[in-house]
């Protein structure tokens, strides 16, 4: 009776218990500032890793994710500059989303029609648009946007930082289409069972398509909001959020073999990954352990998931 | 089907073994003469051993790559393991210890980190992907934390010959390579576990049941790629003359690609060692003589990309 409620609440738990070692070890933690900062920080993630979530789920993986991100964040940065008129900030961000959902789209198919493994075809996306990138920008910064944009990385509504609330949304918005529409539920049912899937009559590959079509989107709303922040667009960013975005899910309790898993769970495991870093910074130790941690927790959690289970 | 694949191996002849790998050797070929009028030095003694040097690396990154592959697995901490290798045996020699114990203590730290794997993947049957994907996380972190984030040098002459000398016209480092495949192509053809790799890569279940212990062979395998990626770190140490923790990073895939355009098949069981020798020279020419050809950086991040995927899907839609 106690163990299924371990089980179900494992991440939750951990969660609190991380924060309440950390807590102890240092009084800067639980301040209104540093709480802040670090759900503002677990934002970014939180958005990138409900694309992920979607991949997974459907056993499959995204690992063009922060590339992509630096892509279309480059493209949109010249368009934001201050000294154009507005429109040009729109188009800007519709040029970003759409090479986002482009990239997606182009995954999806080749997996659907080449028959391509998806973590081959991601990672050879991920190379040619890094290559993109770095080709437009020619190793230059382009910085200083417009006031109306960067509110969108560093500003408040009601006193609340607004990727905060950007990633509310988009997790409101992803659960409620995981599981109440019926693509939700071909997403589920592809992800557990793709012969079944298949003899049911789901359209594997159009659900295909559109979940590395989402996944393109939403990196590059999430690469927008992180520019917005960062008041400053470079091919070179982006590459920690790939790492950072499969934790959070795996973290989260999405299976790896698809089919099982909340986006709920993915949020937790993106706040552990943040309340990790951000404890670690606290403590002084030094940012070179962050991948360690971040692999570590990966691990840990797969492992210690797939033991409560077996108990359970 | 592997008990096939064998006798075949037994009663191998030179005219057969290159019926067995056709496509490899027509696409070397055809980048050699590409590559031939893009840049004019290119098939000059000098880049030719360029090639075979840099190539060696890979091509002992890729047998590890090929094993997971063929167990049905796949290895993503291979680069993170060759980056750790390095640093390992460099801070080794800067602490005082000789060439040879500090070759040792790097090799039994990538054995021991592909143990680690193994025993993971083989215990809880976890998806190695998830596995070895946190385990690369753990690699590069250590590897930074123990070189203080940036490179160690290891300028030591003597161990500067590994990765860059030369016996007669021949790279050392080509030298180990060869003979990494040597070995390999007999545990793979020769032994019972060449023979249970091949067995639990095509059915784990039916090869469980005829008796043959899936767990002691993936954790085998696991630690056979560390020690591998742990000898490429090495060599790749030596090459540069210092180690860098993230000299590794991306390797990994460069091996499975090696594999895949090698014809080995994701689903496991299928695939030989001879053929993903052939997809390691493919790439390592590829990246060569793109790099010959004086094309800006990132423009041969993309064509190699591209390049990869088209392979993949040609040998994909052929079969």
């Amino acid at each position: 009776m106690f163990l299924p409620l371990v089980t179900k609440y494992s991440r939750v738990i951990a969660l609190l218990g991380i924060c309440a070692v950390i807590a102890i070890l240092s009084p800067n933690f639980l301040t209104v500032n540093n709480l802040t900062n670090v759900l503002r920080q677990a934002a970014f993630t939180t958005i990138i890793a409900t694309g992920m979530t979607m991949t997974m789920l459907i056993a499959g993986i995204d690992l063009s994710v922060g590339s992509v991100l630096a892509l279309t964040t480059c493209l949109a940065a010249d368009f934001l500059r201050p000294d154009l008129p507005i429109t040009y900030m729109f188009l800007g961000i519709l040029i970003a989303l759409g090479v986002g959902a482009l990239f997606g789209c182009l995954n999806g198919l080749a997996i659907v029609y080449l028959r391509l493994p998806d973590f081959l075809v991601t990672f050879g996306m991920m190379q040619v648009a890094r290559g993109l990138a770095f080709l437009y920008m020619h190793g230059t910064v382009v910085n200083g946007f417009r006031d109306e944009f960067t509110f969108w990385g560093v500003g408040r509504i009601l006193g609340v930082p607004v990727p905060i609330l950007v990633a509310t949304v988009v997790v409101l918005l992803t659960f409620l289409l995981l599981k109440y529409t019926n693509f939700g539920r071909e997403i589920y049912g592809i992800g557990a069972k793709r012969s079944v899937a298949i003899y049911s009559g789901l359209s594997v590959p159009r659900t295909t398509i559109l979940v590395y079509s989402f996944s393109g989107f939403i990196v590059s709303l999430a690469g927008l909001l992180y520019i917005a922040r960062l008041d400053a667009a470079e091919a070179v960013i982006g590459e920690q959020f790939v790492l950072q975005a499969i934790a959070a899910a795996a973290i989260g309790g999405i299976s790896f073999d698809g089919g099982v898993g909340s986006v709920l769970g993915t949020v937790v495991g993106a706040l552990i990954l943040t309340v990790l870093a951000n404890g670690m910074n606290l403590l002084n130790i030094s940012s070179v352990w962050q991948v360690a941690v971040t692999g570590a927790a990966i691990v840990i959690a797969v492992v210690l998931d797939r033991w409560l289970s077996s108990k359970a | 089907m592997t008990a096939e694949n064998n006798s075949q191996g037994r009663n191998q002849t030179l005219p057969s073994f290159f019926r067995r790998i056709p496509g490899n050797i027509y696409a070397i070929a055809l980048l050699l003469f590409v590559f031939r009028f893009t840049s004019p030095e290119f098939l000059n003694l000098s880049n030719l051993l360029n090639i075979v040097q840099q190539g060696s690396i890979l091509t002992i990154v890729s047998i590890g790559s090929f094993l997971a592959i063929v167990s049905h697995g796949i290895d993503l901490s291979l680069g993170a393991i060759v980056g750790l290798a390095g640093v390992v045996a460099a801070l080794a020699m800067n602490a005082g210890l000789g060439i040879g114990p500090a070759c040792l203590l790097a090799l039994l730290a990538g054995a021991i980190f592909g143990a680690v794997n193994g025993f993971v993947i083989a215990r809880t049957y976890i998806n190695p992907f998830i596995v070895t994907l946190g385990m690369m996380g753990i690699g590069e972190g250590l590897a930074l934390v123990l070189a203080k984030g940036s490179t160690v040098s290891a300028g030591n002459p003597v161990f500067k010959l590994l990765g860059g000398g030369n016996l007669g016209l021949l790279p050392v480092a080509a030298l180990i390579s060869i003979c990494c495949y040597l070995i390999f192509r007999f545990v793979l053809k020769r032994t019972a576990l060449g023979t249970h790799i091949y067995a639990i890569g095509g059915n784990e279940e039916a090869a469980i049941l005829s008796g043959i212990n899936a767990h002691r062979i993936k954790l085998v395998v696991y630690s056979f790629n560390g020690l591998l990626a742990g000898l490429a770190g090495i060599v790749m140490a030596s090459r540069l003359g210092a180690a860098n923790p993230s000299q590794g990073i991306g390797i990994e895939f460069d091996g499975i690609a090696a594999a895949v355009v090698g014809g080995a098949s994701l689903a496991g069981g299928r695939g030989s060692i001879w053929g993903t020798l052939g997809g390691a020279v493919i790439i390592a020419i590829l990246r060569n003589g793109l790099n010959m050809a004086g094309l800006p950086m990132a423009l041969q991040m993309v064509i190699l990309g591209l390049i990869i995927m088209a392979i993949v899907t040609i040998d994909s839609l052929r079969n």
